[in-house]
């Protein structure tokens, strides 16, 4: 009698747990129908039921348009694994972190709303990226009124006794012509370093010119074909969003170097009423855009365009390229 | 050869003493001033007779740019090599479109700069060894920079797909299928189109397909 009515305690006991748990969490049985969920879980997944419902349902079905948590379940019900982790997958205005861990009759799957970990660090990522340029600037600066015109000008005196050098032994009249070509050597080395730090021509001209010029430069030294269309932007944006969205260019282009093995690059603007956007595509080796952990690039990438309120849409397929969308909104 | 009496503005003083004393020695050129701002620049060709400025394209305060086409409209006669840390195409179109009669490094050599000094007087337009045998392309062909509104934006490979597509009455999912992107992409893509375009809907877009022959093959 004692024995059964501890039974009984504990049973409401473990419910409550399950229930009140800061987590979604789901229970399958090992033929992926769901034994127990909380409502939490249905909340996370926007499930439209209640949990009575979901009973004896299949999990696949329920979360439809996961695809990487199918594919995850999928391969711990019929290929034997034993746990997968998913993490911050977007989903339903939240990012969540699932967890699957095989148990003695099936599987449990935890669901966590990591909105407010991942918001923290993007803020920590924005300052960092704001003292960043903020230096890349000071040194651009630098170097283009400081070492730049010092290099100038000492060419420019060398100039000056070049006449004389005529007379000095042939050994100095050597040195003296070596000194002279690597002041030039040196200037374009610095010229190039500036433009990467803080290219003028964007602060100068805007955003347009100042991606003519980096669409032209890949398109010439790098063996790969980059065509840049503007369409519709005549106007200076604010330098906020002109920084930002060159940098997201520079970062979209450098990934497509490094890893798509692409022969083509596309990028466009477009100016809308209410926003501008961005369209970059690729015609490289693409990927499943939910199985590519964000790696710092792309990080950074939906972090400019956060910190301006902006969306960014990452769309590929193996083999077939990738295609980003970046839309900022204009006041 | 005539005198000829020549103005250096630029920021940097060390820079102009140095350009000075090279171009000082040449038998037919005096640097009959050199200055590092505009206002100066207003008041040296209010008092003497200038042949020539070598303008830096950049002295903090004031823009060498907007100062070629100042002199450009008040003293034509008066001829401007633009002087520049910068071999950027922008730099160079515009220098020019300012009315500058030659554009030349900072660091070209003295055979250089006296060349581009004498080409510039005797009205010819001097470009830097530097700029490219494309760029002088472009600036005898200027093109896309100077397109208007009016002109259709060039339409990518990929939107005449989804143009083409949707001419054919494929829907946004199927679309999606066929080029194995995502419905929301070719949503996108069909904004776009309907933006590049100036065009309100499908029926528009159908019309430029055809136009366009984009539905022959």
């Amino acid at each position: 009698m004692t024995y059964d009515k501890e039974l009984i305690d504990n049973h409401g006991f473990l419910l409550s747990v399950i229930e009140e748990a800061p987590y979604g969490l789901i229970a399958i049985d090992l033929l992926g129908r769901i034994t127990i969920a909380n409502d939490q879980s249905l909340r996370l997944l926007n499930i439209e039921k209640s949990v009575a419902d979901l009973a004896g349902l299949n999990i696949i079905e329920v979360i439809g348009e996961l695809e990487v948590l199918k594919i995850k379940v999928s391969n711990c019900l019929n290929k034997k694994r034993k746990k997968f982790d998913v993490e911050e997958v977007f989903y339903n205005e939240t990012y969540l972190t699932f967890r699957g861990r095989k148990i003695h009759n099936g599987m449990i799957i935890t669901i966590a709303d990591i909105s407010s970990i991942k918001e923290a660090k993007h803020a920590a990522l924005n300052s960092l990226l704001e003292g960043q340029e903020q230096e890349r600037k000071r040194l651009a600066r630098e170097i283009h009124d400081g070492i730049g015109p010092i290099l100038s000008t000492l060419k420019m005196n060398l100039s000056n006794i070049e006449g004389d050098v005529e007379n000095l032994s042939h050994e100095l009249g050597d040195k003296f012509r070596k000194s002279y070509d690597m002041i030039d050597e040196a200037a374009n080395d610095l010229r190039s370093i500036s433009h990467n730090l803080m290219p003028k021509v964007l602060s100068d001209f805007g955003l347009i010119e100042a991606l003519e010029t980096l669409c032209e430069k890949i398109d010439d030294t790098k063996g790969i074909e980059v065509s840049f269309i503007n369409s519709g932007l005549h106007e200076r944006l604010d330098e906020v969003t002109e920084l930002a969205l060159y940098r997201i260019a520079q970062e979209l282009i450098n990934n497509t170097l490094k890893y798509a093995q692409a022969n083509k690059i596309t990028l466009q603007i477009i100016r809308r009423d209410l926003n501008i956007q961005l369209m970059y595509e690729d015609d490289g080796k693409g990927f499943f855009p939910e199985m590519v952990s964000k790696g710092i690039g792309l990080m950074n990438i939906e972090n400019r365009a956060k910190a301006l309120a902006g969306e960014v849409i990452i769309d590929s397929h193996p083999e077939r390229g990738m295609t980003a969308t970046i839309e900022i909104p204009l006041n | 050869m005539e005198q000829m009496n020549i103005l250096i503005a630029d920021d940097h003083k060390m820079f102009r003493e140095g350009l000075a004393e090279l171009l000082n020695k040449e038998h037919n050129m005096e640097v009959v001033g050199d200055v590092g701002s505009g206002k100066e620049i207003r008041e040296l060709i209010g008092q003497q007779k200038v042949d020539i400025i070598l303008m830096d394209i950049d002295m903090g305060e004031t823009s060498g740019i907007e100062m070629t086409e100042e002199i450009k409209r008040e003293h034509p006669d008066i001829k401007v090599l633009a002087l520049s840390m910068h071999g950027d195409k922008s730099y160079i179109i515009k220098m020019l479109e300012a009315g500058a009669n030659g554009y030349i490094l900072k660091n070209a050599g003295k055979e250089e700069m006296i060349n581009a000094i004498h080409t510039a007087a005797n009205g010819n337009t001097y470009f830097s060894s530097q700029v490219s045998a494309k760029l002088l392309d472009h600036i005898s062909n200027p093109l896309p920079a100077k397109k208007k509104k009016t002109e259709d934006t060039p339409l990518t490979d990929r939107e005449i797909e989804v143009l083409v597509l949707i001419s054919e009455e494929y829907s946004n999912p199927e679309i999606a299928e066929k080029l194995f992107i995502s419905v929301r992409t070719v949503d996108t893509h069909r904004r776009n189109l309907l933006d590049k375009l100036g065009v309100k809907n499908t029926a528009g877009l159908v019309k430029y397909a055809i136009q366009k022959g984009f539905l022959d093959s």
